[in-house]
């Protein structure tokens, strides 16, 4: 069902199915996200874009179907799991911890590859210190590559909607993930603040080689930024492909104007 | 045994689980409408039991006096909500919840101080001699309070399904801030579940009081036991709580006939943690939908975080200072009451990482202080083990009961730990009043003076250094616990579980861990406790204590560690005060008016705190203004 490659894919979806009660939030969904690859995940209101996300993410369960990340079976794991194995995410209603800075916003990142030990913590052991100074260089560097320099002492809710989105993706990348979920990154952003947010996205993905999986209303945005586009519609698949062909696709327009 | 007896068993246990009911109803109304749990739902049903126990030996006719009794009730629950919990505009659910703890003591302390502990008798609303249907006898008020109950139950049904207030009721508790949207006030539905649990208690006491005796002590008790028939039944509907309450005293009039009945309390709250642990939606409740867990909570993210600087390190070394004058200043009397001061400074030192940083109200910290006192005690008396090995035993074992109580409570939304680690002290109290090998109430005498080595700790003012320098030990080991990785875990769960679970937070696991570390210092204070006595007994570790260390956090400020020295300096000296104004009054009076105290100063303190109104009063507020935000990070700029 997947596209013949030489490589594994990196995140492989396979007969995805949400069942909340008796309705079908997510009806047999299938796709591959390649490493260092972007794609979009679109389709209207309902057709189960979040559900899916939540479910790669592991915030919910799927009822049937297996999702396997560089080869292992993450189906079910919970969200903190997830994020060990190598998938972070941001959220669309931004979820920065308020009672933090900008920096140790970034910093909390890190809890993805370095163990938070309350007995390494009281004994101050090498552990400890060196996952400290670990997630400090790594939140450093982040803060700097996405410009939040400025901002990193500031308490997180101070900071504008399009900071705080940078931010976000910031705390994700800072737990060295393969893959980042970004959930409607652009929601609630300016035009100018969208651009940048698209460019910086590219960038990233150019220079940590971390692909990107983002569900998007946006259409121009979505289709400028990524390699492939999946489109849903009622909980099924449509269409899949580079975002041209996609544009073309029949089905596609039909749900989208309502022809 | 006999078809009669077994019927009469389960008659009596009706009547219990009637008035459990009561209690489960009124705590679930509180819960479902403003997430509150409230503590003192057990004292407003004593105080409904008392009020008319004065007025029927006042010669007031029972049937003005259970109406005023009740009445009086719902006045005390709208007034406690009105000026106390409304005020508090910013508190968080566990400040909020401590404010019902101060309800609670405030309510018993006034009883014992007004009309005193012994149990007073109420006539029966209809007569003494029971009734004989199928070879049972049943008391003329046994029916009358089931009667009672049931008319709630049916007048509970129709005000939920059938008014405007209950639809409006159920509609905030689902979502409080869309109802408000749609012109639904909050705070005028909790003024109204406050005043109606008010009312259910006040009642169900009312009836209640003639079948035993109105006395002050069953407040407590009554609480817990109808918030464990709230757990067992299930909070979510109506019916959970008088299934639950009903369930609870066939358990317990069952345990009490087969098993032993000393040992029926520890049996019910250990029915409420496996139920926790199998079916925390209780035996009728519904499980949440899958989608639930991700949606934030509503309160707790409103806390503005005291900033963690170098001023820190300062004021706990202040503290610790400030603590070594006392045998300097004050002498003999000093260093007793220091001792005791420095021994709730370490628990309370593990409070404010689990409660002030964790967000999760402790109240049985008392349990794994004995673990500390009895490793200690038989491990030294009767198997001669140095005392040092002793009380690292006993921190070990609590480290793993915590641990363990931890991966079953924290894995629950909501406010569990308080009621469940308060059931895990009773349980613990109830063991060591009934084993053997714990010396029962007597408990275990000739305890050795602490000695590491050759060298023995033997003298008061020598064990007073000792104590310090493990609140010492302690609080430091807390603040570079609260400036790691552990501490920023922490603040970050509590403003977003979701978002620090996305970052690789195992919220679950690092919860247990800090609540393990705050057993560790229990246990600590614990061993140093009978170390210091030469006796282990249950009687300094119960639910006074809990208060007491709660009180102390209150008054240092959550999140200060070295507001724990300041906390635990005021607790010890203020009943020493107050025996020292009352004079010579008998010592029962200052018992309730020590109660009163604490009661007031944590409901007076939280709102102070948190009204935003007088932002100068209070010691942790001023405190908190000399803290400076100082940048961790200062390359940026």
């Amino acid at each position: 069902m997947t596209v013949a490659t030489t490589n594994d894919p990196l995140l492989s979806v396979a007969n995805l199915e949400v069942r909340f009660g008796g309705l079908r939030a997510v009806a047999d969904v299938s796709f591959d996200v390649a490493a260092g690859e972007m794609v979009g995940l679109v389709g209207p209101n309902g057709a189960g874009k979040t559900t899916t996300f939540n479910v790669v993410s592991g915030v919910l369960s799927p009822t049937g179907g297996r999702i396997t990340f560089r080869g292992r079976d993450i189906t079910g794991l919970s969200p903190d799991q997830v994020a060990r194995a190598g998938v972070t995410r941001t959220f669309q209603n931004v979820r920065l911890f308020s009672e933090l800075s900008v920096f140790e916003n970034v910093m909390m990142g890190s809890c993805a590859t370095e163990p938070t030990s309350v007995l390494a913590a009281l004994a101050r052991i090498g552990q400890h210190r060196r996952a400290e100074a670990r997630s400090r260089d790594i939140a450093l560097h982040w803060i700097d590559r996405l410009g939040l320099a400025a901002y990193a002492s500031m308490p997180a809710v101070t900071l504008p909607l399009g900071l705080q989105r940078v931010a976000e993706v910031a705390r994700a990348l800072a737990g060295q993930p393969r893959l980042v979920l970004l959930d409607e990154p652009a929601a609630g952003l300016n035009p100018t603040e969208k651009a940048r947010l698209s460019s910086l996205l590219r960038d990233v993905v150019r220079d940590s080689g971390c692909a990107l999986l983002l569900v998007e209303h946006d259409m121009p945005l979505v289709m400028g930024l990524v390699d492939r586009v999946i489109v849903l519609h009622f909980g099924r698949q449509i269409a899949s492909g580079p975002p041209a062909e996609v544009a073309n696709d029949p089905d596609v327009i039909s749900t989208y104007l309502g022809a | 045994m006999g078809f009669n007896s077994l019927a009469q068993t389960i008659f009596s246990g009706l009547s219990n689980g009637a008035l459990y009911a009561f209690v489960a109803l009124g705590f679930s109304l509180v819960n479902r409408s403003t997430g509150i749990i409230n503590f003192a739902q057990g004292d407003l049903t004593m105080l409904g039991g008392m009020l008319t126990a004065v007025l029927a030996q006042a010669g007031v006719p029972l049937w003005i006096a259970v109406p005023v009794a009740a009445l009086a009730c719902t006045l005390v629950g709208a007034v406690f909500y009105q000026f106390a919990i409304r005020p508090a505009r910013r508190a968080t659910m566990t400040q909020l919840t401590i404010m019902t703890i101060g309800l609670s003591i405030l309510i018993r302390g006034g009883v014992v101080t007004e009309w005193g502990s012994d149990p007073l008798s109420v006539p029966a609303f209809s007569g003494d001699s029971p009734l004989h249907v199928l070879g049972i006898s049943i008391l003329p008020q046994e029916v009358w309070l089931i009667g009672a109950l049931l008319a709630m139950l049916l007048a509970s049904a129709w005000f939920f399904q059938r008014t405007m207030l209950g639809l409006a009721l159920r509609a905030s508790a689902a979502n409080p801030i869309g109802a408000s949207y749609m012109g639904i006030d909050p705070a005028a539905l909790g003024l109204v579940a406050f005043a109606l649990a008010g009312f259910l208690g006040g009642l169900g006491g009312a009836i209640w009081s003639p079948i035993y005796f109105a006395q002050v002590d069953v407040g407590l008790g009554l609480g817990l036991k109808g918030f464990t028939a709230a757990v067992i039944g299930g909070m979510s509907t109506v019916w959970g709580p008088i299934a639950g309450g009903l369930a609870l005293a066939m358990l317990e009039a069952f345990t009490g006939g087969f098993i032993s009945s000393s040992w029926q309390d520890a049996v019910l709250y250990g029915a409420m943690l496996v139920m926790l642990l199998l079916r925390p939606q209780g035996l009728l409740g519904k499980a949440k939908p899958a989608g639930a867990a991700d949606q934030e909570p509503s309160t707790s993210t409103r806390v503005r975080r005291v900033s963690l600087s170098g001023n820190e390190m300062g004021l706990l070394g202040g503290g610790v200072a400030m603590v070594a004058l006392v045998p300097l200043l004050f002498g003999d009397v000093g260093v007793g009451n220091g001792i005791f001061a420095l021994i709730m400074t370490i628990v309370v030192v593990g409070l404010v990482l689990i409660t002030g940083y964790g967000g999760q109200l402790a109240l049985g910290q008392g349990a794994f202080m004995m673990i500390g006192a009895y490793s200690s005690g038989c491990l030294t008396v009767r198997f001669g083990w140095p005392p040092l090995a002793a009380m690292a035993l006993g921190m070990l074992l609590s480290v793993l009961a915590a641990l363990a109580l931890g991966r079953v409570i924290f894995r629950l939304h909501g406010y569990y730990l308080s009621m469940s680690s308060l059931a895990v002290l009773m349980i613990c109290l109830t063991a060591a009043r009934e084993w053997e090998f714990t010396g029962g109430a007597n408990g275990i005498p000739g305890i050795p003076p602490f000695s590491v080595g050759g060298l023995v700790v033997a003298s008061d003012a020598a064990f007073y250094w000792l104590a310090l320098a493990c609140a010492a030990l302690a609080g430091f080991g807390a603040l570079s616990l609260a400036r790691s990785r552990v501490g920023r875990a922490l603040l970050a769960v509590r403003s977003s579980e979701s978002a620090a679970r996305a970052c690789g937070v195992d919220v679950v696991w690092l919860k247990s861990q800090v609540f393990a570390f705050s057993a560790a210092a229990a246990s600590l204070a614990g061993s140093l406790y009978v170390h210091y006595l030469g006796i282990a007994n249950p009687h300094p570790f119960g639910v006074d204590a809990s208060i007491q260390q709660i009180t102390a956090l209150t008054v240092g400020g959550y999140m200060l560690l070295s507001g724990a020295y300041v906390g635990s300096v005021v607790v010890v000296a203020l009943p020493a005060a107050i025996t020292w104004l009352a004079g010579a009054a008998e010592t029962q009076s200052v018992a309730g008016l020590q109660n009163v105290c604490f009661g007031a100063l944590l409901i007076a303190l939280i709102i102070a705190q948190t009204s935003g109104k007088w932002r100068n009063v209070g010691l942790p507020v001023s405190l908190r203004r000399s803290l400076r935000r100082v940048p961790v990070w200062r390359r940026a700029s």
